[in-house]
């Protein structure tokens, strides 16, 4: 089995001088040309996540490793990961400078590594393929002259200017018109479809993550609770919050709504034992007291262990799911 | 860049008291920088020369009269143009370069370097002036270059918190996260980002400084802790004090500076303020 | 009669570069208890009705057409009557962003200047109303006394529902109540909406980009483009089987999660909304229809007939439907 393109392992990132456990021991990884959406609410920790991989947060602990290079925080290090990393942002007008033309916010990233060849050249290849075409029609004019959608194009080419490896995806589409997203969406499909690109997509919206994941991950409370392939956890959540948050999303057919008490809960106070627990519907309704779990819920805290198992595998951090069960003593 | 420019020159030109300001500005540059054509020094010095009338009012040989040596107040005038205007512009390049270097590394490294920096600042700001500038002018040399480093170095804390301001708003900018994930280092970030939203403030500030600076020379010399050999406004008005030209009714004496002073000092400012306006970064940015 | 209509509505903007329509002719209706849902995007004209009907627009802007609350045109009203129908005849539910409310008032307060600028009431009588609104919504009585920005998103949202409430009103213009809240939160604003509109048989007029959500909030469905109703119907029929070829698209903007057609398989439309300044000719939608055909460029079609009360503009309706 070939090696994974990204390994986070074990990965801490927190706020507040450790009060805030935004990311609280997170694994996951990424094979080249996949796509993973990562969900959940605000909060969950997810957009920390993918800052810290490509280095925007520092770790408190664990270790990013992309391209088999484990990542440490030397401006070095840093450098050559930007290279294979990319991120693009969900607000596509304040990523971009006001006073820089679009010519120059897309030839930023080359000039910063100083990639070899024509700086004009490369730009207008990198515009052609985000779908801002005639290139040169785009080039000198300035961000707010042009539309969102096309915004979040010069974003995207900027970029795949550096032909990179990953590209992280912080609600890529939350911003836009819904018109207009899927065009989005196709277009990030195509570099990985043509390029083998693998992109994490971090998103509120399972719609969008039915229409171009491969896998997704639901984060909770800075928690991974649920992976798998896309169409079993979006088609047969394992998690009650999974089952929960797909309840209660206008496109899911077929499910009774389950509307959860409570606030989004707040990441400076994680509860103990499983983090959900206060909010689980399968404790509120006295069926885990009949699986004989219920104590577990309150009191032992549990997470995904890293990736031994097949890839392909639906992993579950949830004491009522026999399957994946991995408590901490 | 360029663009920038030009569209906060157009906008300039639109500004009728800011064009105003900016002839009248040219006019005492001008003023200042023919002097030594026009005249020598000879014309202003502290003797008395003979041949000229003492206290006479203004004539076709003497534009604006004569003082108590029989000097040309005129000459004065423009002798002290260079001196204001040398001392007002040097002692704002001290005040912005200080202060923006100061803002610059407070706003950027953040965490003790802006804290150790801004206690700093700090105890300038709250340094009394006056005081001080008496201290320093008895302990240095009299010099128009100690005057300059007095108010240099009083002046530069608000440029410094102003800054320090503008650099820390534009690093929370999302457009600074993105340059950082394409793997910007330091040097990219205040290079392209941002210096070139730091210095339109730099300059409107520092235009506004500028009157701020000579009036502040003027108010020194005006109590005698000037340069003694300098022929300053402030200087000419302190004479003409001195000498009794207002029991005398020489008004083309101890006016003259006064309206030299009124008319650069409110130049500048509204020229400043205009350029403000138009350089303002809320405006310019969506 | 109808609590709330709309009749041939044309708002126009006045801008220093010229004159932005961005209402062109919009016909609605809503009785007591009915619930309509209006989707559109940017540019569409749908958060400019709901500035129309309580007459909140600038000043200069031009209005032509009728706006009927109970039968009276609210653009005829006497300043008197408009001020005393305003809240008490419709209210409007905003957005629940920050600054919806003001930032330097208790929440309490808020809800008793809108109850005391309309009945006569002592101030205690208006605090306990007040608490007795922040309960309805889910919000505990305790929080009275606390500030806007001590609220979470959700919270907020509540608030701005008991303070449309506050005077009782009988029609409820809800515009874009739940965008930017969490899924979870949104569904519980959704049921709490649907609740207090099914318990005071509210007139609901609901205004939002989000398409699916209208479906199980709204009976019936209007979809707007540049400034038009471009297709209105019952809400499921519209999302499900749409007759308009920008519904087609706005509804495969929100897939169907388990449905084979959508997956892998991001459906969008080329192009950007258009700019109300500046309008393509003939049919607005053409310049981005896949399906467009020589008269869509020089006709503006109307709405015409589409099935059982289904109406779209488009010229390919009526040959195309079952």
């Amino acid at each position: 089995m070939t090696e994974p393109l990204l390994t986070v392992h074990n990965v801490q990132v927190q706020f507040g001088g450790g009060r805030v456990r935004a990311v609280d021991t997170v694994s996951l990884e990424v094979e080249a040309g996949e796509v993973l959406a990562l969900v959940g609410e605000s909060g969950c920790g997810k957009t920390t996540l993918i800052r810290s991989i490509i280095g925007l947060e520092p770790l408190a602990a664990g270790t990013v490793t992309v391209d088999g290079e484990q990542v440490t925080p030397k401006a070095r290090d840093l450098r050559g990961l930007r290279r294979k990393v990319q991120m693009i942002f969900q607000d596509p007008s304040g990523a971009l400078n006001p006073r820089h033309t679009i010519g120059d916010a897309v030839a930023e990233g080359l000039r910063i590594h100083k990639v070899p060849g024509d700086d004009a050249a490369l730009v207008a290849d990198a515009l052609s393929e985000a779908g801002l075409r005639p290139p040169e029609r785009f080039a000198h004019r300035f961000p707010h002259e042009v539309s969102g959608g096309q915004r979040q194009r010069v974003l995207i080419a900027g970029a795949m200017a550096l032909k990179p490896k990953l590209l992280l995806a912080d609600e890529p589409v939350a911003s836009l018109d819904a018109s207009i997203r899927g065009e989005i969406l196709a277009l990030m499909r195509s570099y990985v479809d043509r390029d083998g690109v693998s992109i994490i997509a971090v998103t509120h919206d399972l719609g969008l993550a039915w229409n171009i994941a491969d896998r997704v991950a639901v984060m909770y409370l800075g928690r991974i609770v649920e992976i798998g392939p896309a169409e079993d956890v979006l088609r047969a959540p394992q998690h009650p919050y999974t089952r929960a948050l797909l309840s209660v999303v206008p496109e899911t057919e077929g499910m009774e709504q389950q509307i959860l008490v409570g606030e989004t809960p707040d990441p400076a106070r994680v509860p103990s034992g499983c983090r959900f627990h206060p909010r689980c519907p399968v404790l509120a309704s006295g069926e885990a007291e009949r699986l004989g779990i219920a104590d577990r819920c309150r009191g032992v805290d549990l997470e995904l262990e890293p990736e031994h198992a097949p890839r392909a595998a639906h992993r579950v951090a949830c004491h009522a799911n026999p399957v994946t069960l991995t408590p901490r003593t | 860049m360029k663009q920038n420019v030009s569209n906060a020159w157009s906008r300039l030109r639109h500004d009728r008291l800011a064009m105003v300001s900016l002839v009248v500005l040219i006019a005492f540059i001008v003023m200042a920088i023919i002097t030594p054509w026009v005249s020598d020094r000879d014309d202003i010095r502290a003797v008395n020369t003979a041949d000229n009338p003492t206290w006479a009012s203004p004539s076709s040989q003497f534009l604006l009269g004569t003082d108590y040596l029989g000097r040309s107040v005129a000459l004065q005038i423009m002798w002290g143009s260079r001196v204001s205007l040398f001392v007002g512009l040097a002692a704002t390049l001290l005040t912005i370069v200080i202060g923006t270097v100061m803002g610059l590394a407070s706003g950027f490294f953040g965490g003790w370097t802006d804290a150790v920096l801004m206690r700093i600042t700090d105890w300038f700001l709250v340094i009394p002036f006056l005081p001080t500038a008496i201290v320093l002018a008895a302990v240095l040399n009299r010099s128009l270059w100690t005057i300059v480093f007095v108010i240099g170095i009083t002046s530069w804390p608000s440029t410094a918190r102003l800054v320090r301001s503008q650099v820390l708003s534009v690093r929370s900018r999302l457009y600074v996260d993105r340059a950082r994930a394409l793997g910007a280092g330091r040097a990219h970030l205040v290079r392209r980002h941002i210096l070139p939203n730091v210095t339109p403030l730099v300059l409107a500030s520092t235009t506004l400084a500028v009157p701020i600076s000579i009036l502040t020379e003027t108010t020194l010399s005006f109590l005698g802790l000037g340069d003694p050999t300098q022929v300053s406004w402030g200087a000419i008005l302190n004479e003409a004090r001195e000498k009794g030209a207002v029991d005398r009714g020489a008004w083309w004496y101890y006016m003259p500076p006064g309206i030299a002073i009124v008319l650069v000092v409110l130049a500048f400012t509204l020229l400043g303020r205009a350029m403000e306006t138009v350089l303002d970064p809320r405006l310019r940015e969506t | 009669m109808s609590l709330l209509e709309l009749r041939d509505l044309h708002v126009t903007y006045r801008g220093e570069r010229g004159d932005v329509p961005a209402v062109r002719g919009v016909n609605l209706s809503l009785d007591a208890g009915d619930t309509l849902g209006l989707a559109g995007e940017s540019g569409c004209g749908k958060s400019t009705i709901a500035g129309a009907v309580l007459r909140l627009l600038p000043k200069e802007t031009a209005i032509s057409g009728q706006v009927l609350l109970d039968g009276d045109d609210v653009y005829t009203m006497k300043p008197g009557r408009l001020r005393a129908v305003r809240w008490t005849s419709a209210a409007i539910v905003f957005q629940g962003a920050l600054h919806s409310l003001n930032p330097v008032k208790r929440i309490g307060w808020q809800i008793e200047e809108a109850v005391l600028l309309h009945t006569k009431v002592s101030g205690k009588a208006a605090r306990a109303r007040a608490q007795d609104l922040l309960v309805r919504v889910g919000i505990p009585a305790d929080r009275l006394d606390h500030y806007p920005h001590q609220l979470s998103g959700g919270q907020r949202q509540r608030v701005l529902i008991a303070l449309a409430l506050a005077c009782d009103p009988k029609v409820l213009i809800a515009d874009e109540p739940t965008t930017a809240l969490d899924v979870m939160v949104q569904a519980q604003v959704l049921a709490l909406l649907e609740e207090l509109q099914r318990e005071k048989e509210l007139a609901l007029l609901f205004i939002t980009h989000d398409l699916s959500v209208l479906t199980s909030t709204c009976r019936r469905l209007a979809v707007m483009y540049a400034g038009r109703v471009v297709e209105e119907g019952p809400s499921e029929l519209v999302f499900s089987d749409p007759q308009h070829p920008y519904s087609r698209a706005l509804s495969a903007a929100f897939p169907t999660i388990g449905d084979a057609a959508s997956r892998m398989n991001p459906q969008g439309l080329a192009g950007d909304p258009p700019d109300p300044a500046a309008l393509p000719s003939g049919c607005p939608f053409h310049l981005r229809c896949a399906v467009a055909t020589a008269e869509c460029t020089t006709v503006d079609v109307a709405l015409r007939d589409a099935g059982p009360s289904r109406r779209a503009a488009c010229v390919l309706v009526g040959d195309r439907h079952d």
